[in-house]
């Protein structure tokens, strides 16, 4: 079973229900906030051990066979290449997304897709078990695909945190979760945010169950939007200074169990 | 003066930070702000905006489109069971390489630009990508209005959209809360605005939390000032409004920048 734990705008408490989750459902937490994991400082946990790094392929000139005609320039979509007359093309490598359409479209075989690495995995042994992806920062393209294959062959069941967001990252990993929850904060930018993720959940065919984060009264607003949606809200957690505080001492989970 | 208010996590404050400040120097000098958060701009919410005078749409990228049932392998995993899954789409092209016939690459909607008075802010459209093309949008847009002060209220962590807000900066405020996740992210955050060579300051919210954290922070980190955690300021957010009790820090740290 694959949960995604999502929502649109930062801070609503996606992270503490991911670890919620993880202590009722006894799955593999994943981190995927590559560029500000924090699932393991949230539980007072260290990184823990590198199980494995994680590579991206960045297109690469192959000089012997190139005739610097330029095609690969004028073809890449990400503007990852930079071309003058008479000159070799450069490759950008904070561009490159390491499609490989240069390399198909190059008439004289001078571009080959080399291994780069571009990231770390860790997994902690502690309580949940967290599987933490890193990344030096560029593109996290191959980042969140790593960490979810390497996240099955550790587990069946594993419950993916996503970053804030309604990028094309959190939806990679909406798209392949059996189960997704959106995680929102009783405001009205907590709304604006919950309407986008169920829109971006539609365009994928999920229907996610909502949680509402910082409850303070009336949810009026928020069940109609899920009914819009066909959605259910399945989780209210009332705000509380104790919570905050609890959140900020590494301890969450002891008060909201 | 073009000043970048930013943190490496979420929900730590920035856009009443940005709110807060925008509403302190427009009494006294021209002021922009720029809500660079495409993907869940917020900042207006702070301000009481409802709505926009102005939207501009933006076709930055393009998709892969087709009837048919492709054979191809998606190298960002945008096509399963030989169909394309849009939102997953990164416009590379290779699709369309590998099956002309099969696929067109059409312009996607990338977003929108709005603007209410002084107040620019992107709006990514779910699934695209481009937060950082939307904010050299966002800065040419602001440009248009005559203004001495630029305030950017930049997105969460340190992705493209917020290294396009603040490298440009001439000063930035790194708002962080006492608590581990947001620690961890403090020194993330330093680092990209040390490495493009903005001075900066720390603003320090919700004081009260975790007192040991706190004084980590101070002891470590030049601090603008320090805003006391309250219930208070979530109220005053729901009601769409920038809470009082901060007007008059808020001046104080412009009279400090200044």
């Amino acid at each position: 079973m694959i949960y995604a734990v999502c929502g649109g705008k930062g801070g609503t408490g996606k992270s503490t229900f991911s670890l919620l989750l993880a202590k009722q459902t006894g799955a593999l937490l994943v981190d995927t906030d590559a560029e500000n994991p924090n699932l393991h400082a949230l539980t007072n946990q260290e990184l823990g051990e590198k199980i494995d790094d994680i590579f991206s392929k960045k297109a690469v000139v192959v000089k012997e066979k190139c005739k610097k005609c330029g095609i690969c320039a004028d073809r890449c979509r990400f503007n990852a290449i930079f071309w003058s007359p008479g000159n070799y093309p450069i490759i950008m490598d904070e561009l490159c997304e390491g499609c490989g359409l240069c390399q198909l479209v190059c008439p004289f075989g001078a571009i080959k897709m080399e291994k780069v690495k571009v990231g770390e995995l860790y997994l902690t042994n502690g309580n949940p078990r967290i599987l933490t992806a890193t990344t030096d920062g560029g593109e996290a393209g191959q980042v969140i695909p790593t960490a979810i294959e390497k996240a099955k062959e550790i587990s069946k069941d594993f419950i993916l945190d996503c970053p804030a967001g309604i990028h094309c990252n959190m939806l990679h990993q909406m798209e392949e979760a059996d189960e997704v929850y959106v995680v929102t904060e009783q405001s009205p930018l907590g709304l604006q945010a919950l309407k986008e993720t169920l829109q971006a959940a539609r365009e994928l065919g999920k229907i996610p169950k909502i949680v509402i984060n910082k409850a303070t009264g009336d949810l009026k607003e928020f069940e109609k939007t899920a009914n819009e949606f066909g959605a259910k809200i399945v989780k209210v957690i009332p705000y509380s200074d104790k919570i905050a505080k609890a959140y900020a001492n590494g301890n969450i989970l002891e008060v909201l169990e | 003066m073009k000043i970048a208010v930013l943190s490496g996590k979420g929900g730590v404050g920035k856009s009443l930070v940005s709110a807060s400040l925008f509403k302190s120097i427009s009494r006294k000098e021209k002021t922009v702000a720029l809500d660079c958060d495409a993907d869940n701009p917020c900042l207006r919410f702070w301000l009481g905006v409802n709505d926009f005078d102005k939207e501009h749409p933006l076709y930055i990228s393009e998709k892969a489109v087709s009837k048919e049932m492709l054979k191809t392998s998606c190298p960002f995993g945008a096509i399963k069971n030989g169909k394309i899954i849009l939102p997953l789409c990164h416009g590379c092209g290779v699709c369309k390489e590998q099956e002309p016939k099969k696929v067109e690459m059409k312009k996607s909607l990338t977003g929108w630009i709005r603007q209410k008075g002084n107040l620019f802010w992107g709006q990514l459209r779910p699934g695209e990508t481009g937060s950082g093309k939307i904010v050299e949008e966002l800065k040419k847009m602001g440009n248009e209005i005559e203004h001495n002060i630029e305030i950017r209220d930049s997105p969460a962590g340190l992705g493209c959209g917020t290294k396009a807000a603040v490298r440009d900066v001439d000063f930035g405020l790194i708002v962080v809360e006492p608590a581990p996740s947001s620690l961890v992210a403090l020194k993330g955050t330093s680092k990209l605005l040390s490495h493009f060579k903005v001075p900066y300051k720390v603003i320090l919210n919700k004081v009260g939390l975790n007192e040991k954290i706190e004084n980590h922070i101070r002891k470590n980190y030049r601090i603008a000032t320090e805003i006391p955690y309250k219930r208070e300021v979530f109220e005053s957010l729901q009601k769409m409004e920038t809470p009082k009790f901060l007007k008059s820090r808020f001046e104080k740290i412009w009279e400090g920048l200044i």
